[in-house]
């Protein structure tokens, strides 16, 4: 069975940022910034030049009107001195000839068009030009400039006429000593075109107003008529001036504008000539300029935005189309996914990597679904033959066995199986395999067909143990072992006998509590070639004992490795299926939803009703031992009669148990009551052969024994010897059963009296085991003899 | 917890932590193969101290390292188990095979 191949997708495909969008905003942004920064640059620069320019502009035009009024003053105080100088000396007496002087000089009335004037240095009128009014007021002005014979300037006054500023020239006439006996007069109204007016209004911007005010602040000349003679602020003034004689910069105005003010005094007279221009109006081409280009900025961002899309997506077209490919690959079948080349840069050199790469990962792909099939198949035949051997026993449980295991993996290291022996014997095993899987599933093949094949011939747990251990060792790699435990229940006589080599204690507990423990006393099997010999344990057992075994999984899952208070206490007097039910529960709480380390197996095993009934101690069969004494080393042998001479085995057990505190006599007595023991199971227990026959010479005895033998259909032979010691003390006795599967020998008809009393060659064998022996009882079938052998 | 293993001070002395399982078989071998190719060292001396958990598979590595060190005439010493890896060593017997020290 294959698993169906699951759909490969690139990480992290759904959402992303492609390159293009990155290029766009990384290149796109800064184009626009550096444009919008330049634009903002050159507009602030050129608003700035303008300023300036216009600035530099007026203060030229300023200083070129101030000049202008300055010449014109001149002149015109030199017209009129040079026409007081030709004078005729008679006109101050003759009014008409004053007036008629006075029209005659054209030239000066066509300067002084508010008229021209001569007066007397009183201060009195004199003659006028027709049509001009004498200004009020000048005579302090006249009699001044007649007192120091100087031309001179008034101070402005307004215009009877025009409402204007006007000033008052004038120019000393003088006699022939020196005298002032007239002056020369003529009136200019300062907005006048040919003074004021003409220049200013050819050489000022258009937006530029003109303001003259004198030394009191007082203006003379102000684009809004209402406001000559009014004040103006004469500090001011000053500190914008600062001294100099000329100044162009930025100031407030009166009425709070902000302004491009120049201002020029003139030389001549003390007046200030003061050009403004609102900034608004100043910098006006500045801000149409920047709107301009603004307008030009914004278009040539949108075009460089554009570009920069176009390019990027030129640049990146091959990419995008390689990642669509990409993407789209997962959807294609395998074998299909070839990615098409578009380009000549490095995405074709990408394009031909990832085909190879896609190349690669399908070949691996498909060898490893092969691979994984074939794991499958293997795995699939590893565990139908664990099945085959386990599933039987399991099927085939006792209602007082159960054996179970927690997988953690489709095939376990742990396994338990149980199997029935000759009548009344029952046999378990519970292993537990290095590793986790199929290798530790594989080490516990040899371990579970070794136990199969020897559970019918009821072979001593020590020989299955040596058995198992060998083809462990012999199959499995050194890291490779398999801890276990071997059971044997034996109901005939009710003991109960276990190995443990290697797995948590198993604890045989009674109804009333008391528990008794098998440690583990082995190393687990497939370890060591040869080592200590194994050690089985055996004790009694009534109905209704309980038997936990378990491998170290349990312990994992029931932490602090205390497993007795959960798993037993109180439960062994439940009946058995509660019992089962409550350990099923509490691992299954234990599991949870925790990460299992282990495979868990555990078996919970109770004693059933025994097939024979126990003799009391007071009949010696089955005597419990000394209390003080200690179970030592235990041999423990089953064979079938045909296969093994007694004599060929006697050798053998008596090289077992040399070295192990047995005197030469003990050895002796041993060897003597075996062969008697022995003897007494085969030929007379197994054989049925009748001693009587020994009458007619033993040739026919041996020769009936032979054909019997040959004969014999099953049947087998058990011997148990076990040394008992008190503390670390020397050995004490030997406890031997001998027991064979034969009908049984009729032990309350034998009369030790007349056996001994017999002259017969039969019949003296038990009669010598009795002598060498104590405690000599029988079963009450009568196939097993149990005797006590004193040493020392 | 994972698995991990330093060299002590000490030469030869091996400490190891964590959950000792066939998940650090790799770095196992390599620190003990390492010491095994060092010349002159008394014994091999796995510190399991700071073992909190070991199963079969790390068992049967100690195997391994035995079978090697014995075919180069050193010893496997295991020092220190902690109580959880002490009562494993006991259920297995491995006092017969390596030398168990305590403290």
């Amino acid at each position: 069975m294959t698993r169906a191949a699951r759909p490969w997708r690139l990480p992290g495909t759904t959402r992303f940022a492609p390159i293009q969008l990155r290029i766009f905003l990384a290149f796109g942004t800064t184009l626009a910034l550096a444009l919008a920064v330049g634009g903002w640059a050159v507009a602030r620069y050129f608003g700035r030049v303008a300023n300036r320019q216009i600035g530099s502009q007026q203060a030229g035009l300023a200083r070129l009107v101030a000049s202008s009024m300055d010449d014109k003053i001149t002149t015109y105080l030199g017209s009129l001195e040079a026409d007081a100088r030709n004078c005729p000396g008679d006109v101050e007496h003759d009014r008409t000839a004053a007036r008629r002087w006075l029209e005659d000089r054209r030239g000066l009335r066509a300067v002084f068009e508010n008229g021209t004037f001569l007066v007397l240095p009183e201060g009195q009128l004199l003659a006028a030009t027709p049509g001009s009014r004498f200004p009020e007021g000048q005579s302090a002005f006249i009699q001044g400039q007649a007192a120091t014979g100087k031309p001179g300037i008034s101070e402005a006054h307004r215009s009877a006429d025009s409402g204007n500023a006007e000033v008052l020239m004038v120019a000393p006439i003088r006699d022939r000593n020196g005298r002032t006996r007239l002056l020369l007069a003529g009136a200019i109204d300062l907005v006048h075109d040919d003074f004021l007016g003409t220049i200013s209004s050819q050489h000022l911007p258009d937006a530029s107003r003109l303001t003259l005010f004198d030394a009191q602040g007082r203006i003379l000349v102000h684009a809004d008529g209402s406001r000559v003679f009014s004040r103006i602020d004469l500090r001011r003034w000053s500190e914008f001036l600062g001294g100099q004689g000329e100044r162009t910069g930025e100031r407030m105005n009166a009425a709070g504008i902000q302004t491009l003010t120049t201002a020029s005094r003139l030389r001549s007279v003390p007046w200030v000539l003061a050009a403004t221009l609102p900034d608004a109006e100043a910098t006006l081409s500045a801000h149409q300029f920047r709107r301009y280009l603004q307008g030009a900025v914004a278009a040539a961002v949108a075009l460089a935005l554009l570009l920069t899309w176009a390019l990027s997506h030129r640049l990146t077209e091959n990419l995008e189309d390689l990642t669509r490919q990409i993407e789209g690959a997962a959807d294609l079948p395998p074998g299909h996914r070839v990615l098409l080349r578009k380009g000549n840069d490095e995405t074709g050199v990408l394009v031909n990597a990832f085909n190879g790469l896609l190349a690669r990962l399908e070949e691996k792909a498909a060898r490893l679904q092969k691979a994984g099939a074939r794991s499958e198949e293997e795995m699939a035949l590893a565990r139908h033959v664990l099945h085959r051997l386990v599933e039987p026993g399991l099927a085939a449980l006792p209602a007082s066995l159960h054996m179970e295991t927690l997988q953690m993996a489709w095939i376990n290291g742990d396994a338990c199986t149980y199997r029935e022996g000759p009548p009344g014997l029952h046999f378990g095993l519970l292993c537990d395999a290095t590793g986790h899987g199929l290798t530790a599933g594989i080490s516990t093949l040899p371990a579970i067909q070794a136990f199969l094949s020897m559970v019918p011939r009821d072979v001593p747990l020590e020989t299955m143990y040596l058995e198992i251990n060998q083809r462990i060792h012999q199959l499995m790699p050194v890291d490779r072992f398999l801890c276990l435990l071997l059971v044997r229940l034996d109901l005939r006589n009710g003991s109960l006998s276990v190995l443990n080599a290697g797995l948590p204690d198993a604890i045989l507990c009674t109804p009333d509590g008391r528990r008794r423990p098998f440690r583990s006393r082995n190393l687990p099997a497939g370890i060591l070639e040869g080592g200590d010999p194994p050690v089985a344990e055996t004790v009694a057992v009534t109905t209704g004992d309980r038997l936990l075994a378990f491998t170290d999984g349990v312990l994992d899952l029931l932490p602090g490795g205390e497993v007795a208070p959960s798993l037993l206490d109180g439960l062994v007097a439940c009946p058995l299926q509660v019992h089962r039910r409550v350990i099923q529960e509490t691992l299954a709480l234990a599991i949870g939803d925790q990460k299992r380390l282990d495979d868990a197996s555990w078996a919970l095993w109770e004693v059933p009703p025994l097939l024979c009934t126990r003799v009391s101690p007071a009949s010696g069969y089955l005597a419990p031992s000394t209390a003080e004494l200690e179970e030592g080393f235990r041999l423990e042998l089953a064979f079938p009669p045909q296969r093994h001479a007694v004599r060929d085995l006697l050798p053998d057990m008596m090289r077992l148990l040399s070295g192990r505190g047995l005197g030469v006599q003990d050895e002796q007595k041993l060897a003597l009551a075996l062969t008697e023991a022995l003897a007494n199971a085969v030929d007379h227990g197994l054989l049925r052969l009748d001693s009587r026959l020994k009458e007619q010479g033993f040739e026919a005895y041996e020769a009936q024994r032979q054909r019997r033998l040959a004969a014999l259909q099953g049947g087998s032979v058990r011997l148990s010897v076990r040394l008992r010691t008190q503390g670390a003390g020397p050995l004490q006795e030997l406890v031997v059963e001998v027991e064979d599967t034969g009908t049984g020998f009729d032990w309350r008809a034998w009369d030790p009296k007349a056996a001994g009393a017999s002259p017969d060659p039969s019949g003296r064998g038990l009669l010598l085991l009795r002598a060498l022996s104590r405690d000599l009882s029988f079963n009450e079938q009568g196939n097993r003899i149990r005797f006590t052998l004193p040493c020392g | 917890m994972t698995f991990a293993i330093r060299n002590d001070t000490q030469p030869g002395h091996l400490h190891l932590e964590g959950t000792f399982n066939f998940d650090g078989h790799a770095a196992f071998r390599e620190a003990t193969t390492t010491l095994l190719e060092t010349r002159g060292l008394p014994a091999i001396v796995l510190d399991l101290s700071g073992v909190v958990y070991m199963d079969s598979a790390a068992l049967g590595m100690l195997l391994l390292l035995r079978e090697r060190a014995e075919a180069k005439g050193l010893k496997v010493v295991l020092s220190r188990p902690s109580p959880m890896v002490s009562g494993i060593l006991q259920i297995v017997q491995f006092g017969k095979l390596f030398d168990i020290r305590e403290t």
